[in-house]
Protein backbone atom coordinates (compact mmCIF):
# COMPACT_ATOMS: atom_id res chain seq x y z
CA UNK A 1 0.00 0.00 0.00
CA UNK A 2 2.73 2.42 1.03
CA UNK A 3 4.64 1.52 -2.09
CA UNK A 4 1.58 2.15 -4.28
CA UNK A 5 1.04 5.61 -2.76
CA UNK A 6 4.70 6.50 -3.12
CA UNK A 7 4.72 5.30 -6.73
CA UNK A 8 1.60 7.31 -7.56
CA UNK A 9 3.02 10.43 -5.92
CA UNK A 10 6.26 10.03 -7.83
CA UNK A 11 4.49 9.54 -11.14
CA UNK A 12 2.35 12.63 -10.54
CA UNK A 13 5.39 14.61 -9.63
CA UNK A 14 7.28 13.37 -12.69
CA UNK A 15 4.31 14.33 -14.89
CA UNK A 16 4.20 17.80 -13.31
CA UNK A 17 7.95 18.24 -13.78
CA UNK A 18 7.67 17.17 -17.40
CA UNK A 19 4.73 19.52 -18.05
CA UNK A 20 6.54 22.38 -16.40
CA UNK A 21 9.70 21.91 -18.41
CA UNK A 22 7.74 21.76 -21.65
CA UNK A 23 5.65 24.83 -20.84
CA UNK A 24 7.75 27.06 -18.64
CA UNK A 25 5.16 29.82 -18.68
CA UNK A 26 1.65 28.55 -17.94
CA UNK A 27 -0.94 30.55 -19.87
CA UNK A 28 -4.01 29.87 -17.83
CA UNK A 29 -5.03 33.42 -17.00
CA UNK A 30 -4.11 36.84 -18.28
CA UNK A 31 -2.89 38.75 -15.29
CA UNK A 32 -3.61 42.46 -15.47
CA UNK A 33 -1.92 44.70 -13.04
CA UNK A 34 -0.25 48.08 -12.90
CA UNK A 35 2.06 47.56 -15.85
CA UNK A 36 -0.82 47.31 -18.36
CA UNK A 37 -2.41 50.45 -16.93
CA UNK A 38 0.94 52.26 -17.09
CA UNK A 39 1.29 51.27 -20.76
CA UNK A 40 -2.16 52.80 -21.36
CA UNK A 41 -1.02 55.96 -19.55
CA UNK A 42 1.90 56.07 -21.98
CA UNK A 43 -0.64 56.22 -24.85
CA UNK A 44 -2.57 59.01 -23.10
CA UNK A 45 0.62 60.98 -22.66
CA UNK A 46 1.37 60.61 -26.38
CA UNK A 47 -2.01 62.16 -27.15
CA UNK A 48 -1.22 65.06 -24.82
CA UNK A 49 2.11 65.49 -26.60
CA UNK A 50 0.16 65.94 -29.85
CA UNK A 51 -2.45 68.26 -28.29
CA UNK A 52 0.24 70.44 -26.72
CA UNK A 53 1.58 71.12 -30.21
CA UNK A 54 -1.65 71.63 -32.11
CA UNK A 55 -4.10 72.99 -29.55
CA UNK A 56 -6.59 70.14 -29.86
CA UNK A 57 -6.77 66.37 -29.62
CA UNK A 58 -6.67 65.31 -33.27
CA UNK A 59 -9.16 62.44 -33.83
CA UNK A 60 -6.98 60.95 -36.57
CA UNK A 61 -3.96 60.94 -34.28
CA UNK A 62 -5.98 59.21 -31.58
CA UNK A 63 -7.31 56.62 -34.01
CA UNK A 64 -3.98 55.87 -35.67
CA UNK A 65 -2.04 55.70 -32.40
CA UNK A 66 -4.70 53.47 -30.85
CA UNK A 67 -4.39 51.16 -33.87
CA UNK A 68 -0.61 51.10 -33.43
CA UNK A 69 -1.00 50.49 -29.70
CA UNK A 70 -3.25 47.49 -30.24
CA UNK A 71 -0.96 46.14 -32.94
CA UNK A 72 1.83 46.16 -30.35
CA UNK A 73 -0.54 44.72 -27.75
CA UNK A 74 -1.30 41.84 -30.11
CA UNK A 75 2.28 41.30 -31.28
CA UNK A 76 3.86 41.29 -27.83
CA UNK A 77 0.96 39.97 -25.76
CA UNK A 78 0.83 42.96 -23.44
CA UNK A 79 -2.57 41.98 -22.04
CA UNK A 80 -4.19 45.41 -22.33
CA UNK A 81 -7.99 45.16 -22.24
CA UNK A 82 -10.35 46.86 -24.72
CA UNK A 83 -10.68 50.55 -23.92
CA UNK A 84 -12.83 53.59 -24.48
CA UNK A 85 -11.57 57.12 -24.05
CA UNK A 86 -12.54 60.69 -23.44
CA UNK A 87 -10.23 63.65 -24.06
CA UNK A 88 -10.53 67.22 -22.92
CA UNK A 89 -8.47 70.35 -23.47
CA UNK A 90 -9.39 73.45 -21.47
CA UNK A 91 -7.50 76.67 -21.31
CA UNK A 92 -7.55 80.41 -21.30
CA UNK A 93 -5.02 83.13 -20.83
CA UNK A 94 -3.10 86.14 -22.05
CA UNK A 95 0.40 87.50 -21.46
CA UNK A 96 -0.31 88.08 -17.77
CA UNK A 97 -1.97 84.94 -16.51
CA UNK A 98 -3.35 81.71 -17.94
CA UNK A 99 -3.69 77.95 -17.71
CA UNK A 100 -4.12 74.87 -19.89
CA UNK A 101 -5.51 71.54 -18.77
CA UNK A 102 -5.12 68.39 -20.85
CA UNK A 103 -7.05 65.37 -19.74
CA UNK A 104 -7.33 61.84 -21.12
CA UNK A 105 -9.66 59.35 -19.47
CA UNK A 106 -9.62 55.64 -20.34
CA UNK A 107 -12.40 53.29 -19.31
CA UNK A 108 -12.48 49.51 -19.54
CA UNK A 109 -15.28 46.95 -19.49
CA UNK A 110 -16.19 45.68 -16.06
CA UNK A 111 -19.12 43.38 -15.28
CA UNK A 112 -21.36 44.62 -18.07
CA UNK A 113 -20.50 48.32 -17.81
CA UNK A 114 -17.49 50.58 -18.30
CA UNK A 115 -15.43 51.77 -15.41
CA UNK A 116 -12.55 54.20 -14.97
CA UNK A 117 -9.18 52.65 -15.69
CA UNK A 118 -6.55 55.33 -16.22
CA UNK A 119 -6.70 59.14 -16.17
CA UNK A 120 -3.82 61.27 -17.39
CA UNK A 121 -3.95 64.96 -16.54
CA UNK A 122 -1.35 67.56 -17.44
CA UNK A 123 -1.76 71.06 -16.07
CA UNK A 124 0.12 74.23 -16.99
CA UNK A 125 -0.45 77.51 -15.16
CA UNK A 126 1.52 80.74 -15.39
CA UNK A 127 1.47 84.22 -13.94
CA UNK A 128 3.48 87.32 -14.82
CA UNK A 129 5.59 88.46 -11.85
CA UNK A 130 7.64 91.37 -13.16
CA UNK A 131 10.77 92.25 -15.11
CA UNK A 132 14.49 92.27 -14.47
CA UNK A 133 17.65 93.09 -16.34
CA UNK A 134 20.23 90.52 -17.26
CA UNK A 135 23.62 91.08 -18.82
CA UNK A 136 23.85 89.07 -22.03
CA UNK A 137 26.95 89.44 -24.22
CA UNK A 138 27.95 92.66 -22.40
CA UNK A 139 24.52 94.26 -22.85
CA UNK A 140 21.70 94.67 -20.40
CA UNK A 141 18.62 92.91 -21.68
CA UNK A 142 15.13 93.28 -20.21
CA UNK A 143 13.70 89.93 -19.11
CA UNK A 144 10.14 89.03 -18.11
CA UNK A 145 9.73 86.79 -15.10
CA UNK A 146 6.84 84.38 -14.73
CA UNK A 147 5.76 81.96 -12.05
CA UNK A 148 5.01 78.62 -13.68
CA UNK A 149 3.18 75.65 -12.22
CA UNK A 150 3.42 72.40 -14.15
CA UNK A 151 2.48 68.86 -13.22
CA UNK A 152 1.40 65.46 -14.55
CA UNK A 153 -1.14 63.41 -12.65
CA UNK A 154 -1.76 59.74 -13.31
CA UNK A 155 -4.77 58.07 -11.74
CA UNK A 156 -5.08 54.32 -12.08
CA UNK A 157 -4.97 51.05 -10.14
CA UNK A 158 -2.02 52.47 -8.17
CA UNK A 159 -4.12 55.38 -6.87
CA UNK A 160 -2.99 58.88 -7.80
CA UNK A 161 0.55 59.80 -8.77
CA UNK A 162 1.56 63.42 -9.27
CA UNK A 163 4.85 64.17 -10.98
CA UNK A 164 6.62 67.48 -10.59
CA UNK A 165 10.17 66.58 -11.57
CA UNK A 166 9.53 66.56 -15.31
CA UNK A 167 12.89 67.70 -16.63
CA UNK A 168 11.69 71.04 -17.99
CA UNK A 169 14.06 72.16 -20.70
CA UNK A 170 14.53 75.19 -22.82
CA UNK A 171 14.89 74.21 -26.48
CA UNK A 172 16.04 77.69 -27.52
CA UNK A 173 18.45 78.21 -24.65
CA UNK A 174 17.38 81.80 -23.90
CA UNK A 175 15.40 81.37 -20.70
CA UNK A 176 16.30 81.25 -17.03
CA UNK A 177 14.47 78.28 -15.52
CA UNK A 178 14.67 77.89 -11.78
CA UNK A 179 12.82 75.49 -9.52
CA UNK A 180 10.82 77.39 -6.91
CA UNK A 181 8.93 74.65 -5.06
CA UNK A 182 6.85 71.55 -5.61
CA UNK A 183 5.65 71.73 -9.24
CA UNK A 184 6.61 75.45 -9.29
CA UNK A 185 9.21 77.23 -11.36
CA UNK A 186 10.42 80.75 -12.00
CA UNK A 187 10.93 81.37 -15.70
CA UNK A 188 12.59 84.42 -17.17
CA UNK A 189 13.03 85.16 -20.87
CA UNK A 190 13.82 88.22 -23.02
CA UNK A 191 10.87 90.63 -22.93
CA UNK A 192 11.20 91.11 -26.69
CA UNK A 193 9.85 87.57 -27.14
CA UNK A 194 6.40 88.33 -25.73
CA UNK A 195 5.94 84.71 -24.69
CA UNK A 196 8.00 81.55 -24.55
CA UNK A 197 7.71 77.79 -24.90
CA UNK A 198 9.48 75.17 -22.83
CA UNK A 199 9.25 71.39 -23.15
CA UNK A 200 9.27 68.58 -20.63
CA UNK A 201 11.23 65.33 -20.86
CA UNK A 202 8.39 63.71 -22.85
CA UNK A 203 8.44 66.55 -25.39
CA UNK A 204 5.13 68.06 -24.20
CA UNK A 205 5.16 71.80 -24.90
CA UNK A 206 4.70 74.14 -21.96
CA UNK A 207 3.57 77.65 -22.85
CA UNK A 208 4.65 80.60 -20.68
CA UNK A 209 2.74 83.79 -21.44
CA UNK A 210 0.39 82.00 -23.84
CA UNK A 211 -2.21 79.27 -23.59
CA UNK A 212 -4.37 77.18 -25.87
CA UNK A 213 -7.97 78.23 -25.49
CA UNK A 214 -9.68 74.93 -26.20
CA UNK A 215 -12.99 74.09 -24.64
CA UNK A 216 -14.43 70.66 -23.88
CA UNK B 1 13.06 -10.92 5.86
CA UNK B 2 11.99 -12.54 2.64
CA UNK B 3 12.95 -11.40 -0.83
CA UNK B 4 9.64 -9.61 -1.44
CA UNK B 5 10.07 -7.45 1.68
CA UNK B 6 13.65 -6.59 0.75
CA UNK B 7 12.60 -5.64 -2.78
CA UNK B 8 9.82 -3.45 -1.43
CA UNK B 9 12.24 -1.69 0.88
CA UNK B 10 14.67 -1.04 -1.95
CA UNK B 11 11.85 0.28 -4.12
CA UNK B 12 10.62 2.58 -1.36
CA UNK B 13 14.13 3.99 -0.94
CA UNK B 14 14.48 4.51 -4.70
CA UNK B 15 11.06 6.15 -5.00
CA UNK B 16 11.68 8.47 -2.05
CA UNK B 17 15.08 9.43 -3.48
CA UNK B 18 13.56 10.17 -6.89
CA UNK B 19 10.70 12.09 -5.29
CA UNK B 20 13.15 14.20 -3.33
CA UNK B 21 15.20 14.88 -6.44
CA UNK B 22 12.13 16.23 -8.29
CA UNK B 23 10.55 17.95 -5.32
CA UNK B 24 11.78 21.39 -6.40
CA UNK B 25 9.06 21.53 -9.06
CA UNK B 26 6.33 21.78 -6.46
CA UNK B 27 7.95 24.87 -4.99
CA UNK B 28 5.89 26.97 -7.39
CA UNK B 29 5.44 30.68 -6.93
CA UNK B 30 2.29 32.32 -8.17
CA UNK B 31 2.13 35.59 -9.99
CA UNK B 32 0.53 37.30 -7.04
CA UNK B 33 3.52 36.67 -4.85
CA UNK B 34 5.40 39.64 -3.56
CA UNK B 35 8.38 39.52 -5.89
CA UNK B 36 6.42 39.47 -9.16
CA UNK B 37 4.05 42.16 -7.91
CA UNK B 38 7.06 44.24 -6.95
CA UNK B 39 8.50 43.86 -10.44
CA UNK B 40 5.16 44.60 -12.06
CA UNK B 41 4.91 47.79 -10.07
CA UNK B 42 8.53 48.73 -10.59
CA UNK B 43 8.02 48.50 -14.34
CA UNK B 44 4.79 50.53 -14.11
CA UNK B 45 6.61 53.17 -12.08
CA UNK B 46 9.33 53.43 -14.72
CA UNK B 47 6.79 53.84 -17.53
CA UNK B 48 4.92 56.55 -15.65
CA UNK B 49 7.83 58.61 -14.43
CA UNK B 50 10.12 59.03 -17.39
CA UNK B 51 11.01 58.31 -21.00
CA UNK B 52 12.59 54.96 -21.76
CA UNK B 53 16.20 54.57 -20.74
CA UNK B 54 17.74 51.08 -20.89
CA UNK B 55 20.21 51.64 -18.07
CA UNK B 56 17.58 53.13 -15.77
CA UNK B 57 15.20 50.25 -16.47
CA UNK B 58 17.83 47.57 -15.91
CA UNK B 59 19.22 49.07 -12.72
CA UNK B 60 15.81 49.79 -11.18
CA UNK B 61 14.29 46.42 -12.06
CA UNK B 62 17.32 44.53 -10.76
CA UNK B 63 17.19 46.55 -7.55
CA UNK B 64 13.45 45.97 -7.11
CA UNK B 65 13.50 42.27 -7.97
CA UNK B 66 16.79 41.23 -6.44
CA UNK B 67 17.75 37.68 -7.29
CA UNK B 68 14.35 36.85 -8.79
CA UNK B 69 15.03 38.74 -12.02
CA UNK B 70 16.52 36.36 -14.55
CA UNK B 71 16.19 38.30 -17.78
CA UNK B 72 15.58 41.84 -19.01
CA UNK B 73 15.10 42.41 -22.71
CA UNK B 74 13.75 45.08 -25.00
CA UNK B 75 11.97 45.14 -28.33
CA UNK B 76 12.77 48.52 -29.81
CA UNK B 77 10.95 49.86 -32.86
CA UNK B 78 10.57 53.12 -34.70
CA UNK B 79 7.47 55.28 -34.73
CA UNK B 80 6.59 58.26 -36.84
CA UNK B 81 4.21 61.18 -36.78
CA UNK B 82 2.88 62.17 -40.18
CA UNK B 83 0.69 65.02 -41.25
CA UNK B 84 -2.28 64.89 -43.55
CA UNK B 85 -4.43 67.87 -44.58
CA UNK B 86 -5.97 69.15 -41.36
CA UNK B 87 -4.85 66.26 -39.20
CA UNK B 88 -1.93 64.33 -37.76
CA UNK B 89 -1.31 60.59 -37.74
CA UNK B 90 0.92 58.13 -35.92
CA UNK B 91 2.39 54.85 -37.07
CA UNK B 92 4.80 52.26 -35.71
CA UNK B 93 7.01 49.75 -37.44
CA UNK B 94 6.54 46.25 -36.10
CA UNK B 95 10.06 45.36 -37.25
CA UNK B 96 11.68 45.67 -33.87
CA UNK B 97 15.28 45.32 -32.80
CA UNK B 98 15.65 42.91 -29.90
CA UNK B 99 18.15 43.71 -27.18
CA UNK B 100 19.10 41.86 -24.04
CA UNK B 101 20.23 44.06 -21.18
CA UNK B 102 20.45 41.35 -18.53
CA UNK B 103 20.47 37.57 -18.67
CA UNK B 104 21.31 35.42 -15.67
CA UNK B 105 21.17 32.21 -17.68
CA UNK B 106 18.37 30.74 -15.54
CA UNK B 107 17.24 27.63 -17.46
CA UNK B 108 14.01 26.83 -15.61
CA UNK B 109 10.53 28.24 -15.42
CA UNK B 110 9.82 31.95 -15.27
CA UNK B 111 7.04 34.49 -15.32
CA UNK B 112 7.10 37.14 -17.96
CA UNK B 113 6.08 40.77 -17.53
CA UNK B 114 5.88 43.22 -20.40
CA UNK B 115 5.40 46.95 -20.45
CA UNK B 116 5.25 49.49 -23.25
CA UNK B 117 7.01 52.84 -23.47
CA UNK B 118 5.41 54.84 -26.27
CA UNK B 119 6.89 58.05 -27.62
CA UNK B 120 6.51 60.13 -30.80
CA UNK B 121 9.77 58.78 -32.28
CA UNK B 122 9.86 55.19 -31.09
CA UNK B 123 8.45 52.55 -28.83
CA UNK B 124 10.06 50.03 -26.51
CA UNK B 125 8.48 46.90 -25.13
CA UNK B 126 10.41 45.94 -22.01
CA UNK B 127 10.29 42.28 -21.09
CA UNK B 128 11.21 41.19 -17.59
CA UNK B 129 11.37 37.53 -16.59
CA UNK B 130 11.14 36.58 -12.95
CA UNK B 131 12.14 33.20 -11.60
CA UNK B 132 9.09 31.04 -11.07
Amino acid sequence: MALAVALLATLLLAALANYRELTPEPRVVVVRDWVQAASVASLGRLWIWQASRHGYFCPMFKRSSTRAFYALNETYGLGVPPLRNLTRLMGEGNETVGYVLYQVVFTRPWRGSWRHYVNVTVRVGYEFLGTYYKVVGGEEVLYKRYGLSYSHRYDGPWGSLTLCDLGLRDPEGLADVEEAGECEWLVGFPASRGNYTLADEFGIQVGVGWAWTGRP
Amino acid sequence: MNLGRALELVLIVLVVAYFASRAHVVAMRWHSRQHTQTLNRALAYLILTGPHNSTRVRDFVLKAGGGDVVFIGEHFGLASVYTAPGSVGYAVSLLAEDRVTYDSGWPYGFYRLKGLFLSPENYTVVEVRARA
